[in-house]
């Protein structure tokens, strides 16, 4: 018994109930008949987000709902980028069962946090001998890498652990989740997916490393302030040939976002972290997840094409590890489309032509969450997707 | 979008050939590796020496430690087993296993890794873990395919097991396995650590519970109870030698078969057998071969697995011993048995404590009995005493009533007189007994109601219809030794008024205003007695010193001999004989 994704958008700002409501109508109707039994709803922020909800669930009823606001969503091989409406995809249970929690105020308990809302999503989804679980969090938190953990607690090596962290098409001010009829701020909610057979996450980067080694010599909670013993900007700088100091605070983005760091791991991959910001002191601002010290990180590097390709074995990938697919879920990272540009929409292009008949939805995040190996599972510009 | 490598560096290399350009890229490529490497080996050792080196709840280093062990070594599960610390294969902390699970304790059986490990403290890599059934069965339903278990070493033997596993078949290298040896040790160390300043902490903390109890019975039932938290055993039990030298099981912890035979049992043999001694502790994790050693065969009916006894000793003599069981087979260590004497020691000087209070308590109870044998006897005394002044009182009534007939058998007015002043002058003795019996302290009686009594005796005697009678005395306390001479000279002086003072014919033009006033006063040791009328005075020429009439020699000799006082004699309005006196040595209250 697969499931079934029913997928509507409405692309309308106007009103929001009118836009959430347009958007809910047409995935339902998409199931043709069939009754859904949950409700993923990604959205820009800038909509009157509970008119929004109560558009969907005017449609939706009681089903189960859970979501984000992000920077853009990709569905069914269309990119929604900045303001470009609201998705919603409704799924059958198929054979899966649904379990959902959330959280609110979650900054300095982000452990506790994730503990909770798996913890309680498990339990209402009931025992299974496989699961993944869904993950959708305030990007502005803080160490995202603590609620991942927390999660894990609960979950163990054979739950996948997927997800994204909501943004607010990159202005880093207010983010919000959704469960049922909440619209949260400063929370996390989170999707139980009880399964009888096993639900693998993937992920891929397509970044390379252009600098030397480095060892993260003090960093303090979302700031490196020093790499190899010397302030981090300029150590930074220096990797990527540049002057001491010749990086704005004003400029250092357009620098950064395609150089982010490159968290090694001892197969010899990396994990990708996104310096946000360079602060006065020359400290720089770590968007998620901050390498502790006495990590060793690399400056890293890429092409548009490299960037694509991943989509492609992302996809291939995700639906490879799962034949009888009826939906693919993807979360790229918001620096991901800032560096694609126009050429962000090849990005669902892809994924889509690699899903074939599949639906694809996905959401543009703050950070994505994959566990494949270790605890880590906090990754930046990144794409990582579920095949259910 | 354009490589950043793709800059000077690379435009110049473009000039040379093709093979140089292959080679300097090739040279790169390899010194970027070694590069990689080196600083991903740094990275592993500086990342886990930062947290074990930090400050902080253990629970919480060892939670960030296996942490950062399960991201450095890509380990879906790190587990760390401590069976010599806590005295149980349940992980100390875990980082991978769903937490339905993560308090289960691991198998132990001969043969598993966990038994291999602890008793050989050689790693053991296994890359297939699903078919190996030396592993325990929960690893391989999580589905780890590749296992490293290193030994965590305490200060003289292995304590505890470090497990990492992988859900691929990603191998632990050679490399992986050094740094993880070095941090399995560093982890033992702290551990180590650890665990000593918290049995320090347990053994502070049941030093000030221990203060607080000086009964047996709770010193006891404290130690049993802190005792499993110090040397980390699952039951424990104290056997206390009786008044006898018999021994007996003052308390247990933990074991719910009734066992106090076996235990006390257990307890002499260890102390016959000299494998106790002062200062040292006595631990096995082999029953059998103990049982057989001692002779007994008792405690098998316990779920022991490893036994630590340390003695409880007063000076050289050992009075007891204290025993924690662990139920798996995991051995105390030299530095818990180091441990384990110091907090005995502790209950030793607790139990001596107790001794003392037990004796000072049977003192203070022997006291207590004899301060109420006392107080028995001293009430006994007083209803003796009681009942002296009761009979002496009722003799004395006899007397008067004898007095009183015979002075009815008497026709002569004079010699009735005489008869009237004796029966008064007893009955002013008498009265002072009568209240002294009717007294609560049996020494003093009120002297004003004394007066009051004896006054209304006077009128109804001597008839006095017209002459008023004012009493001042309160407050005043008199013992028998000063009351019955004052009552006899209050007695003397108001017959003498009655009589003299206010003649027949005065009374008649002046009874409104005839008055008697008797008034005594204390300040400390001295009294001043004074009675006085607003009669007609007396006579002409009178000489108190000289005065040979029974009465005034009366009042003379008891105020100046017996009281040792002096009189004044005022006969400026009527007359006011004054006498003052001071108690005796014998008479004063604390002399």
């Amino acid at each position: 018994m697969r499931i079934r994704a029913g997928i509507g958008c409405s692309k309308s700002l106007n009103d929001a109930f009118v836009a959430g409501s347009e958007a809910a109508n047409a995935a339902i109707r998409d199931l043709a008949g069939e009754t859904p039994a949950l409700i993923i709803v990604f959205t820009t922020p800038r909509y009157d987000l509970s008119a929004l909800i109560k558009g969907i669930r005017s449609i939706t009823g009681s089903t189960p709902l859970i979501g984000a606001t992000g920077a853009g969503q990709m569905v069914q091989g269309e990119h929604l980028g900045f303001g470009g409406g609201v998705s919603v995809l409704a799924l059958t249970a198929g054979p899966y069962r649904f379990g959902l929690a959330s959280v609110a105020d979650i900054k300095g308990k982000l452990d506790q946090a994730g503990q909770l809302i798996a913890r309680e999503s498990k339990a209402e989804a009931g025992p299974s001998s496989h699961a993944a679980i869904l993950l959708l969090v305030d990007s502005l938190a803080g160490d995202l890498q603590q609620i991942v953990q927390g999660v894990y607690r609960i979950t163990g090596p054979k739950v996948a652990i997927t997800g994204g962290a909501a943004g607010d098409e990159l202005k880093f001010e207010r983010t919000f989740v959704f469960h049922n009829d909440q619209v949260i701020e400063g929370g996390a909610v989170a999707l139980w997916i009880a399964s009888e057979r096993p639900l693998q996450v993937v992920t891929r980067h397509g970044w390379e490393p252009i600098g030397i080694p480095m060892l993260v010599t003090r960093a303090e909670g979302t700031e490196i302030i020093e790499l190899g013993g010397h302030p981090a900007a300029i150590a930074y700088e220096e990797q990527l040939g540049f002057a001491s100091g010749q990086l704005s605070a004003d400029d250092f983005w357009d620098t950064s976002i395609l150089h982010p760091f490159g968290l090694l791991q001892s197969d010899g991959k990396t994990v990708i972290r996104v310096a946000r910001s360079k602060t006065a002191q020359g400290a720089l601002r770590i968007q998620g997840c901050v390498p502790p010290t006495g990590s060793a990180v690399q400056v890293m590097s890429s092409t548009t094409d490299a960037l694509l390709d991943v989509a492609n074995v992302v996809a291939s990938e995700a639906l490879a590890n799962h034949e009888e697919a009826g939906v693919l879920l993807t979360f790229s990272c918001a620096a991901r489309a800032v560096i694609l540009g126009p050429r962000t929409f090849e990005e669902a292009q892809r994924i889509q032509k690699v899903a074939g008949e599949t639906p694809t939805f996905g959401l543009y995040c703050c950070g994505e969450f994959a566990r494949t190996a270790g605890v880590l599972g906090t990754h930046n510009a990144t794409l990582t997707a579920l095949a259910l | 979008m354009t490589q950043l490598f793709d800059g000077n560096q690379e435009r110049n290399a473009l000039q040379v050939s093709e093979d140089s350009l292959l080679h300097l890229f090739a040279e790169r490529d390899s010194a970027m590796q070694a590069a990689r490497e080196a600083v991903r080996d740094t990275t592993r050792l500086t990342r886990l020496m930062t947290i074990l080196n930090d400050t902080g709840p253990l629970p919480l280093l060892l939670d960030r430690g296996l942490s950062t062990l399960s991201e450095l070594f890509l380990a879906d599960i790190v587990v760390l087993l401590d069976p010599v610390g806590t005295g149980s294969f349940s992980p100390l902390a875990a980082i991978g296993l769903p937490e339905d699970i993560i308090r289960m304790p691991f198998s132990d059986e001969e043969g598993s890794y966990t038994k291999i490990l602890m008793n050989t403290g050689e790693p053991v890599l296994t890359e297939n873990v699903g078919l190996d059934t030396k592993i325990d069965f929960r690893l391989r339903e999580l589905g780890v395919e590749t296992l490293l278990g290193l030994p965590v070493n305490g200060n003289h033997s292995v304590r505890g097991v470090l497990i990492l596993g992988r859900r691929c078949p990603l191998p632990f290298t050679e490399a992986d396995i050094g740094l993880l040896k070095a941090m399995a040790y560093r982890i033992g160390r702290t551990l180590v650590d650890a665990q000593r300043s918290t049995q320090f902490e347990i053994i502070i903390q049941s030093s000030r519970e221990f203060n607080r109890h000086l009964d047996f019975d709770a010193v006891a039932a404290e130690a049993v109870r802190m005792f499993p938290l110090v040397i980390n055993a699952d039951a424990s039990a104290i056997i206390l030698s009786d008044s006898n030298g018999d021994l007996y099981c003052a308390a247990q912890t933990g074991l719910s078969s009734p066992c106090s035979t076996a235990l006390c049992q257990f307890a002499q043999q260890l102390i016959a057998s000299s494998s106790l001694g002062k200062d040292e502790s006595f631990s096995t994790d082999d029953m059998t071969t103990t049982l057989v050693q001692l002779s007994l065969d008792s405690l098998h009916l316990l779920p022991v697995g490893a036994l630590l006894a340390v003695p409880l000793h007063h000076k050289d003599q050992i009075h007891g011993v204290l025993i924690g069981i662990r139920f798996s087979i995991i051995n105390y260590n030299f530095g818990t048995s180091r441990i384990a004497v110091l907090y005995a020691e502790q209950i030793s000087t607790a139990l001596q404590n107790c001794r003392l209070y037990q004796a000072v308590l049977k003192e203070l109870a022997a006291r207590l009995q004899i301060e109420k044998e006392l107080q028995t006897s001293l009430a006994e005394k007083e209803v003796l005493l009681r009942e002296v002044h009761h009979r002496v009182k009722n003799n004395m009534a006899a007397i008067i009533g004898l007095l009183d007939l015979q002075r009815q058998t008497m026709n002569d007015p004079q010699t009735q007189t005489v008869m009237t002043d004796l029966s008064s002058r007893v009955r002013a003795m008498s009265l002072v007994h009568e209240k002294l019996y009717r007294s609560e302290s049996l020494s003093k009686i009120d002297f004003k109601e004394y007066l009051q009594s004896l006054i209304s005796h006077l009128r109804t005697s001597f008839g006095s219809p017209r002459i008023r009678f004012e009493i001042e005395a309160q407050g005043v306390k008199m013992s028998l030794d000063s009351a019955v001479p004052c009552g006899m000279i209050v007695n003397e002086l108001i017959i003498n008024a009655l009589k003299y003072a206010f003649p027949s014919e005065r009374s008649d033009l002046d009874g409104e205003q005839n008055s008697i006033q008797v008034a005594v006063n204390q300040d400390q040791d001295t009294f001043t007695l004074s009675v006085a009328d607003n009669g007609v005075g007396l006579p002409f020429g009178f000489d108190f010193n000289t005065s040979t009439s029974l009465g005034l020699s009366l009042v003379r000799m008891l105020g100046q001999h017996q009281l040792g006082g002096r009189y004044e004699i005022d006969q400026s309005d009527g007359t006011r004989f004054t006498l003052t006196f001071s108690l005796q040595d014998g008479e004063k209250p604390y002399a």
